[in-house]
């Protein structure tokens, strides 16, 4: 096993005028928390890393007064939609329905020696396979 | 309804230690899904398929390998 993985690749580079030049670079991939397995292609974990759940959010005590202007507001956060769909897991419905897989979200920072870093920023529910709408209710989440 | 907080080694250890806590462990395979961000992606990578979109390890990997950032020939893959 390795903590990082280096592979040697030629890069054409042009300059003005010329006809090209091969040099050689080396390119080092490293994804978070994890290390890459050159005999086998397999990914296996070298340190810990969890994602810690925050409580849910406890109820208002107060229920706001019903206004044009907060129903607007209301309808921006109730439910899911198809832009935060997987923001926010049900844990006990995602482990109970066939049709949610996790996935982790994450970015590709880079690093001070020019390799890449694939950072995981958090668990997000995704949905598996086709989902056939009967209605224009879905209710997944 | 819960949403989570990325945490540390440290973390890891004292909540894994804990029968009542509450996390999830992060563990990757090949066909594990990640959902890579465009919105912190470099603009010469931009035009990746895999952006915003649960893709498995393996294929993200080969996306980046084609963009010229990961060269990924040395793995046999099964």
């Amino acid at each position: 096993m390795v903590n990082d993985f280096f592979i040697s690749v030629y890069q054409q580079s042009w300059g003005n005028g010329s006809t090209g030049q091969l040099s050689l670079h080396q390119v080092k991939l490293k994804i978070s928390h994890h290390t890459l397995k050159t005999s086998d292609g397999s990914i296996a974990p070298s340190k810990d890393l969890i994602f810690v759940m925050d409580d849910p959010p406890e109820e208002p005590t107060k229920k706001k007064a019903k206004t044009k202007k907060n129903s607007k507001d209301d309808a921006s956060t109730a439910g899911v939609t198809t832009k935060n769909f997987g923001s926010n897991l049900s844990i006990p419905k995602f482990k109970h329905s066939s049709l949610l897989k996790t996935a982790w979200r994450c970015r590709l920072d880079s690093q001070q020696d020019g390799s890449k870093l694939v950072m995981p920023v958090r668990p997000i529910a995704v949905l598996a396979g086709m989902l056939e709408v009967e209605s224009q209710n879905i209710n997944l989440m | 309804m819960t949403t989570f907080q990325p945490g540390s080694t440290e973390d890891a250890r004292e909540v894994a230690s804990d029968a009542e806590a509450r996390f999830f462990p992060f563990r990757l395979s090949l066909e594990s899904l990640l959902v890579l961000e465009k919105r912190t992606i470099p603009e010469h990578l931009s035009t990746m398929d895999c952006l915003d979109t649960p893709t498995a390890v393996e294929t993200v990997l080969r996306e980046l390998e084609d963009m010229g950032e990961v060269a990924w020939v040395s793995f046999t893959l099964k």
